[in-house]
């Protein structure tokens, strides 16, 4: 095996981004003050009347993030019979028109429930660029940091458990959820490994539980002088967070991030892949009132050898999300959980013959998946043409694409929330919600 | 900003006529029994097919004014002139305004000279005038998996289920605002109460955090909030049938979930016998109910019921379906089958074997 397919086999997020990331993180907690302005959970009460439409559609979003551009021409845009088809066969579906490609016999079965989004349009090519353009609506830029969908349906809507945390991401990593501006008690929970869990959640054995709250009652006193002296909001963000992580090492809830609670069947038929588990995970988070829970799955980024990869990267896929989709409807959970599939772009439709296959970064024309939370399934929305190369009909860009989860969420779109810098910003940006899929 | 709010109230106006007549106020019947009033399906769907139908529905690619009248959320959505009726406002309703234009008027519908009859216009009026109700009649909503043509491809229609949260609003007219210290007292007991929408005076309430802590006590705190619940939850609590008695004083209860509680048939009766005519929504996944508390079970406009993991068999799943044809009941769970034996999952796995 040469270097090269090595290092593409691991999870781009981890080899491109674990610096940056690790740099995020321990400057977390030093972002600037910011005035709230828009009221969460406990002030929804108050707030009322500002927005009189109805009840959001969705209430939470399972957010699956294909990190390195998936193939749209191998996976949701088949085009039998092109030049620009490569050997990927297309398979009918439960749904009557809609086709997926060979890869996804058991996403087929569930199509009804399922809308392929064949119209996607970004204009970043570039991994960071895309990958933080798909989810938050906003170029990457040097001066300012924007929040993803997660906070701000957190910011906006509140919790709705309040022990567990607001959005959680799973094996994901810098250019994927973040808080952005907002405060740091916003900031989304990693989890590394479905499988382990929250890590580091227990109290250590040689330490009572009363030595433990002793030594949170010295950590409180000596933080209370320099707080008094330096009052700024991010010191009391701190202590939130503090706070919070003790509530939630003694909370029951916490069984939540155990998935082997779960029997050995449902967790076979979710796959013994990341994503698999990752999605598992996904199921028993909302299910206790987690609203958003990202699960990222890596090594999408096919320059060489597409076609076979793609054999290798579709089948944990199809298989996580036929389970998660039969799982959530069989819960009741569907009808207010949106299952998103998304990617930064798509690949190029000509095959690059002198890397074995590979296709490259594509953004014109990509696909995307939406399922439950009132969209209605079994519907290809947008069209590209014959080869795949551009879009034809009902472009849906990357501002739209946030919209339209946004509004299924019940999220006002025009409401615009203030940088730190004083500049405006709205969920979603200027995109319009893509109203047909639902 | 005004037309929007204007918007939003016609809309509001025309879903809260008809809904009231159909459950809230008690035995007021809207035209299935009546002789007296216009019944929608019997004066007014014929006058819409014979007229209407032509250019403002379905059978055209892209219809005329963005406008189909063959369902009635197309109706309630209306076209690019925003609704097409508005309820108890003839006058407002371009469906009439248009169809009472002088003969030879440009905008006069329907267009070419076959206007229509003095008298069936007044039939028009009045059905309007009564509050534009639609009775039992759906007609044609989007059809999932046909390629969806005309006006719902842009992004500014109006989403097709339209008028699926429209009962909320309606039920919302008839109920003042909750009363905080009720809502205090639940949410001390570890609740999460939230208007249904925000504005909303109805509520949903949910037991989420340690649910297992919750027990049939907390039952006493809903009943001051009991005209307000719309939306229940206390899914995975250790409530019992006994819960059931204060949850089916419920009149605005439109959402109901007991998924993975002690809830048995004896609950349910208790339920079947207070008739919630609101509820479109029950949830008794992982519950030990029987075919038997379905079988005595009847809820008018139940939308879906969530069976899975019950004792309820496949018989008496599709007894409670063929009475409810209007209702999906989810009783059983789609999962794709553990990969066979050895087939391993995973690309780093598929790799590694490749390269051995």
């Amino acid at each position: 095996m040469t270097l090269r397919k090595r290092l593409n086999g691991f999870d781009d997020v981890t080899r491109r981004d674990f610096v940056s990331g690790a740099a995020a993180g321990m400057l977390g907690l030093t972002a600037m003050p910011w005035l709230t302005s828009f009221a969460s959970a406990a002030d929804e009460n108050a707030k009322a009347g500002n927005i009189p439409l109805g009840p959001a559609t969705a209430r939470n979003v399972i957010y699956l993030y294909m990190a390195g551009g998936m193939s749209h021409l191998d996976t949701f845009d088949v085009k039998p019979g092109a030049a620009t088809q490569g050997p990927t066969k297309a398979i009918k579906t439960k749904a009557d028109g809609v086709r997926l490609s060979q890869h996804f016999p058991l996403l087929a079965q569930q199509a009804d429930k399922v809308a392929l989004i064949n119209s996607m349009s970004s204009n970043q090519g570039a991994h960071a660029q895309g990958r933080y353009y798909m989810h938050t609506g906003y170029q990457l830029r040097g001066t300012i940091r924007h929040p993803s969908l997660g906070a701000w349906l957190e910011k906006m809507r509140g919790r709705v458990n309040t022990t567990l945390l607001g959005h959680v991401v799973v094996g994901g990593g810098a250019n994927t959820a973040s808080r952005g501006f907002f405060d740091a008690s916003l900031t989304p929970l990693p989890i590394g490994d479905p499988k382990a869990g929250l890590t580091n959640s227990q109290r250590v054995e040689h330490v009572t539980q009363e030595r433990f709250e002793h030594r949170i009652h010295k950590l409180e006193k000596m933080n209370e002088a320099f707080r008094s002296k330096y009052n700024a909001t991010e010191l009391k963000d701190y202590a939130k967070v503090y706070e919070e992580a003790v509530r939630l090492m003694d909370s029951k809830d916490l069984e939540a991030f155990d998935i082997s609670q779960e029997t050995e069947a449902v967790r076979a038929s979710y796959g013994d892949s990341r994503l698999g588990q990752g999605c598992l995970l996904a199921r028993r988070l909302v299910e206790r009132g987690v609203r958003f829970v990202e699960v990222v799955s890596g090594g999408w980024d096919t320059h060489s050898e597409n076609f076979d990869r793609m054999g290798d990267l579709c089948p944990p896929v199809d298989r996580a999300l036929a389970a998660l989709l039969g799982d959530l409807e069989a819960r009741g959970l569907l009808e207010e959980t949106m299952v998103v599939l998304a990617t930064e772009f798509g690949r190029t439709p000509d095959i690059r013959e002198e890397r074995n296959s590979g296709r490259d970064h594509y953004p014109k024309a990509f696909s995307c998946l939406m399922a439950g939370g009132g969209i209605q399934g079994g519907q290809q929305y947008g069209k590209t043409d014959a080869e795949g190369r551009n879009v034809i009909e009902d472009k849906v860009d990357v501002q739209d694409f946030n919209a339209t989860i946004a509004y299924a969420l019940g999220l006002p779109l025009e409401f615009e929330v203030y940088s730190p810098s004083g500049r405006p910003f709205k969920v979603g940006h200027d995109g319009k919600p893509v109203k047909a899929l639902f | 900003m005004t037309k929007l709010i204007l918007a939003a109230l016609c809309l509001t106006a025309i879903v809260s006529a008809q809904e009231m007549d159909e459950g809230m106020e008690m035995g007021q019947g809207s035209d299935m029994g009546g002789g007296k009033g216009v019944s929608f399906e019997r004066d007014v769907l014929p006058l819409l097919r014979e007229s209407c139908f032509e250019c403002h529905s379905d059978a055209k690619r892209k219809p005329k004014g963005a406008l189909r009248v063959d369902g009635r959320s197309w109706i309630l959505v209306g076209g690019k002139g925003g609704p097409a009726v508005i309820a108890g406002k003839p006058d407002k309703s371009p469906l009439y305004k248009r169809a009472t234009l002088p003969d030879d008027h440009d905008d006069v519908m329907p267009p070419n000279g076959e206007v229509f009859e003095k008298e069936q216009l007044a039939v028009i009026r009045k059905w309007i005038e009564q509050g534009a109700d639609f009775g039992k009649w759906k007609g044609k909503q989007a059809s999932a998996g046909a390629p969806v043509a005309g006006p719902t491809r842009t992004t500014e229609q109006a989403p097709r289920g339209a008028d699926r949260y429209a009962i909320y609003r309606t039920l919302n007219e008839g109920v003042g605002a909750p009363p905080g210290a009720a809502i205090k007292k639940l949410q001390d007991a570890g609740a999460r109460v939230a208007p249904v929408y925000p504005g909303s005076r109805l509520l949903r309430v949910e037991f989420v955090r340690e649910a297992a802590a919750t027990d049939d006590a907390v039952t006493r705190l809903l009943t001051g909030l009991r005209q307000h619940i719309a939306m229940l939850s206390l899914a995975h609590t250790s409530v019992t049938d006994r819960a059931m008695t204060e949850i089916a004083k419920m009149p605005r209860l439109v959402r109901l979930d007991l998924q993975k509680t002690a809830i048995s048939d004896a609950g349910l009766r208790t339920l079947a016998k207070a008739k919630p005519a609101q509820l479109r929504r029950l949830n008794l996944y992982g519950t030990a109910i029987t075919d038997k508390a379905l079988a005595n079970l009847t809820l008018p406009k139940l939308e879906r019921l969530y069976v899975w993991e019950t004792e309820v068999t496949a018989m008496g799943a599709t007894d409670f379906r063929q009475r409810h044809p209007d209702c999906r009941v989810v009783a059983s769970r789609d999962l794709p089958a553990a990969p066979a034996g050895n087939r391993q999952q995973g690309n780093n796995r598929r790799r590694g074997k490749k390269k051995k």
